[in-house]
């Protein structure tokens, strides 16, 4: 035991298993791609600014100058939204450290019962119930807990991520309980961003071209027609996902539920989280409480005894050793190994919908390309909301 | 000591399994609350109705932590109408509930459960997941996190840290790094 002095705090964050970046020393927390977040970042301000440049002086002088100042607060707001959701923790479970899963593993095994050898054990499910309705809880291989009810793992950030609703590339992080109503908001508010500057690059236009003709007016404004063409291609996508969330919101469904099916109607499975009421559905997540992050990502970690989470060597100097509390980890804790049993029937459910949304299926997580395809989360939720 | 014989039946495991959870109870959708049935691991240590004391206060205040109603809503929307940021120099409701949790458990901690060796952890380190009861022994260095090496996993801070708060606080060192290590070897 050498007692050096390390002057450096070691911060949670640092130590976290998922595949995250973290900035401002773990205040910020995003999952690693962030290509398409800066796309997003790059449309939403470039937009803007040619809207600020082109449209606002002209319209603020010939038809009213509070145009630009609400301009202005749908703007930051948009953009306060977008940053709350891509950098704030979306509600990541911890994973579980070796004695809480070597205590899982011994009540699996309990349950189990003896497994003659060579044959495969049962599958690790828990059943509960639910407001008097069944739900199976999933163990999870890489955070060795069983993953609680509406928790999913996903395979990008490699995280449990409670009330998991979509891993989003465009906002950069995955969107779960603890962002899904700044997501909301987000795309809620960006929808009346983008149909605000489209009618007013409208008007501006029409206004030109009663001045001095429709050419003449496209020639004096260029960046009008840029901002025509991006408005009217996010439009019908921000639009129409702001409509499928409104709806999942109404339900109190995930997409990630929806596009499973868990509620479809058959069995006669319902909902159990649902209040059947639209009203208290709604105000319950954009107003309920506001759930605080379990990672504590700033707390500094106790460096002296050096945070090997697999085997805690008892420090040399101590003669205790033979008790047996600290004589350790030698229980079996299985690898970080997913059985491939286990986690295919669980694939195979959603192939019917062909959406490549990142949920559940771990044993791709090492192979899923980065940002798989972009549009899929928006594409998915259009259709989906299209079928609606 | 009185520390693995009920989970002789377990064999060999009895020594990683010294620590007792006790998990989240959905019945009543995923609003966090905890099991209240007894396990039988802490019948040596304590009795049932403290226990069930303990689990049911926690989960009351849990459950005022999420309740529903018009003063959630009104903070709801008043953040949201600020776009957020007034939670930058306001605590939310949940985060003052949490303080009062983590008070809780220290008292419960000093006054009942470690005078008989159990040291409570606070869900919030575990990720709101599971109620622990760690067995502490008297001997300082047996199970103690502080001293078994895990990196401090068990316990967050070492004032929770009951088998090493008399040491430590006598010493008043508690807290430096030196002071650890110089109890580590005047104490092995």
């Amino acid at each position: 035991m050498s007692a050096v002095m390390i002057t450096r705090k070691v911060r949670k964050w640092e130590k976290l298993p998922g595949k995250n970046t973290f900035c401002c020393d773990g205040r910020v927390m995003m999952a690693r791609q962030k290509g398409v977040f800066y796309l997003t970042l790059f449309l939403i301000v470039g937009t803007c600014a040619l809207f600020f440049a082109f449209e606002c002086p002209y319209l603020a002088v010939h038809l009213s100058p509070t145009i630009p100042v609400f301009a202005v607060v749908l703007f930051l707001f948009v953009m306060a939204m977008l940053l709350r959701t891509s950098f704030s923790d979306p509600g990541v479970l911890p994973r579980a450290l070796p004695e809480e899963a070597s205590f899982i593993e011994m009540e699996i095994e309990a349950a189990n019962g003896n497994v003659p050898a060579g044959q495969r054990p049962p599958p690790r499910i828990r059943n509960v119930q639910i407001n008097n309705q069944i739900v199976k809880l999933k163990y999870c291989y890489t955070c060795k807990i069983f993953r609680p009810p509406r928790a999913s793992h996903c395979s990008i950030c490699d995280n449990c991520v409670d009330r998991f609703d979509h891993h989003c590339p465009w906002v950069g992080n995955c969107v779960g309980k603890r962002n899904y109503r700044f997501f909301y908001l987000f795309t809620l508010s960006l929808s009346l961003l983008t149909i605000y500057i489209f009618t007013f690059d409208i008007v501006h236009v029409v206004m030109r071209s009663v001045d001095s003709g429709f050419l003449n007016a496209l020639k004096e404004t260029p960046g009008t027609v840029l901002e025509v063409l991006v408005c009217f291609f996010t439009l019908w996508s921000v639009v129409g996902l702001t409509g499928f969330h409104t709806y999942l919101i109404s339900l109190n469904q995930t997409t990630n539920e929806d596009i499973k099916g868990s509620w479809s109607g058959k069995n006669r499975v319902q909902n159990p989280y649902s209040h059947k009421n639209i009203m208290k559905n709604c105000s319950e997540i954009l107003c309920g409480p506001t759930y605080p992050s379990v990672l504590d990502r700033r707390g500094v970690m106790q460096q002296d005894d050096s945070p090997s989470l697999t085997t805690a060597a008892t420090p040399s100097s101590t003669s205790d050793s033979t008790v047996p509390q600290t004589t350790k980890p030698t229980a079996p804790l299985i690898p970080n190994e997913h059985t491939p049993d286990d986690a295919k029937p669980s694939i195979a459910t959603s192939t019917e919908i062909s959406t490549s949304l990142t949920e559940e299926s771990e044993s791709t997580a090492h192979k899923v390309p980065p940002l798989a395809s972009p549009e899929t989360d928006v594409e998915a939720s259009i259709a989906k909301a299209a079928a609606h | 000591m009185a520390e693995t014989h009920s989970l002789q039946d377990l064999g060999q495991q009895a020594a990683v399994a010294a620590k007792v959870f006790i998990q989240r109870d959905y019945t009543n959708g995923t609003v966090c609350q905890f099991q209240t049935k007894f396990p039988s691991e802490l019948e040596t240590r304590i009795d049932k109705t403290q226990f069930e004391e303990t689990v049911r206060t926690l989960n009351n205040l849990y459950a005022e932590a999420e309740k529903l109603g018009g003063q959630s809503y009104l903070e709801g929307c008043l953040a949201c109408l600020t776009a957020y940021t007034v939670f930058l120099c306001m605590e939310t409701h949940y985060e003052k509930v949490l303080k009062k949790i983590a008070k809780y458990i220290q008292e419960q901690n000093d006054k009942i459960y470690a005078p008989r060796g159990l040291l409570l952890t606070d869900p919030i380190e575990r990720g709101l997941r599971v109620v622990s009861f760690h067995p502490q022994d008297t001997k300082p260095w047996s199970s103690c996190c502080c001293c078994c090496g895990c990196g401090g996993c068990c316990c967050s801070s070492f004032t929770r840290c009951s088998c090493f708060r008399g040491h430590l606080l006598s010493i008043k060192v508690m807290g430096s790094r030196w002071g650890r290590r110089l109890l580590g070897f005047g104490s092995g």
